[in-house]
């Protein structure tokens, strides 16, 4: 009676350890399981914040670019209008020049043109390219009386020559020396270029301020 | 004990699918964040761009007005200065 009840107390003891080692691990594994639920919470606020922050960034950044692209694009617009619209203007004056060049007035304009290139010249044996209308417009006799007006500037004797060659021009006049070391492009073209660059500002201010 | 071992696996196991379903889900909500954020952001812009274009199609007229009103005085004005010889 008395092996049996210790060999029952000895059963009851294993099975009691036995129990509690379970209990035990159950125990550390509920508690692995719930640090590993606090882990993977803590990862995806982390995620969530960073992940999402990060991600709007990108948006803003993107969209700030588009914005800023719209806007460059719209600068260049309103440039190639205001070319295309100073374009105009010079295609007008051109028509301007043309109807100019017909009219009574353009023999003396014709005539300045060339005092003003002989002049800067210093006179002297000078050469003067026109075109094949304005060629039959200059007499000889006119030629001395420039000549003899550019002398009176420059204190040079002064023989102004009609070259046989022509200049395509709408008017003006490309004066030279004769020995051809220096010319004055007094044509209407090339004045209007050097005046392109140095009006372009007032140009501006006129057309769109 | 062998009963408690597997328990414990088995907890320790949820666990983990539960954690694994939990970023998982996280990443569908970016995911759908991230696409609302970009709509959101797309229609904005989308809306400043209209503006801008607008104010551009405006500044445009506007140059081209003013600029009709003074072609006239611009060509005598270059024409003026071709012509001009200080004589």
């Amino acid at each position: 009676m008395e092996i049996s009840e210790s060999s029952e107390a000895i059963r009851r003891k294993i099975l009691d350890d036995a129990e509690k080692e379970a209990q035990r691990t159950i125990e550390k594994a509920k508690s692995n399981a719930s640090e590993i639920m606090s882990a993977s919470e803590e990862r995806a606020k982390e995620i969530r914040e960073t992940e999402i922050e990060e991600r709007k960034k990108q948006i803003e950044e993107t969209n700030r670019q588009r914005i800023a692209e719209a806007r460059v694009d719209h600068h260049r617009r309103l440039q190639t209008l205001k070319a295309g619209l100073i374009e105009e203007v010079f295609d007008k004056v051109i028509e301007r020049l043309r109807i100019r060049v017909g009219t009574p007035n353009y023999l003396d304009t014709l005539n300045s043109l060339i005092i003003d290139g002989g002049s800067t010249l210093g006179g002297g044996k000078l050469v003067i390219r026109l075109n094949e209308t304005d060629k039959k417009k200059v007499s000889q006799k006119a030629l001395k009386q420039l000549s003899q007006e550019i002398e009176k500037r420059t204190q040079t004797e002064t023989k102004i020559v009609l070259d046989k060659n022509l200049v395509k021009t709408i008017g003006g006049v490309v004066v030279s020396t004769a020995d051809q070391r220096a010319s004055i492009d007094n044509t209407f073209e090339t004045r209007l270029e050097r005046i392109k660059e140095e009006t372009q500002t007032e140009l501006e201010t006129l057309l769109f301020k | 004990m062998e009963n408690g071992k597997r328990q414990a696996e088995k907890i320790v196991r949820e666990a983990e699918e539960q954690a694994a379903a939990l970023i998982s889900e996280t990443e569908a909500e970016i995911r759908k964040a991230d696409q609302e954020m970009r709509q959101e952001a797309d229609s904005a812009t989308a809306s400043q761009i209209d503006v801008l274009e607008e104010e551009l199609t405006s500044n445009m007229k506007q140059m081209r007005s003013k600029a009709s009103k003074k072609t006239d005085e611009a060509v005598s004005y270059i024409v003026d200065n071709v012509l001009k010889i200080e004589v």
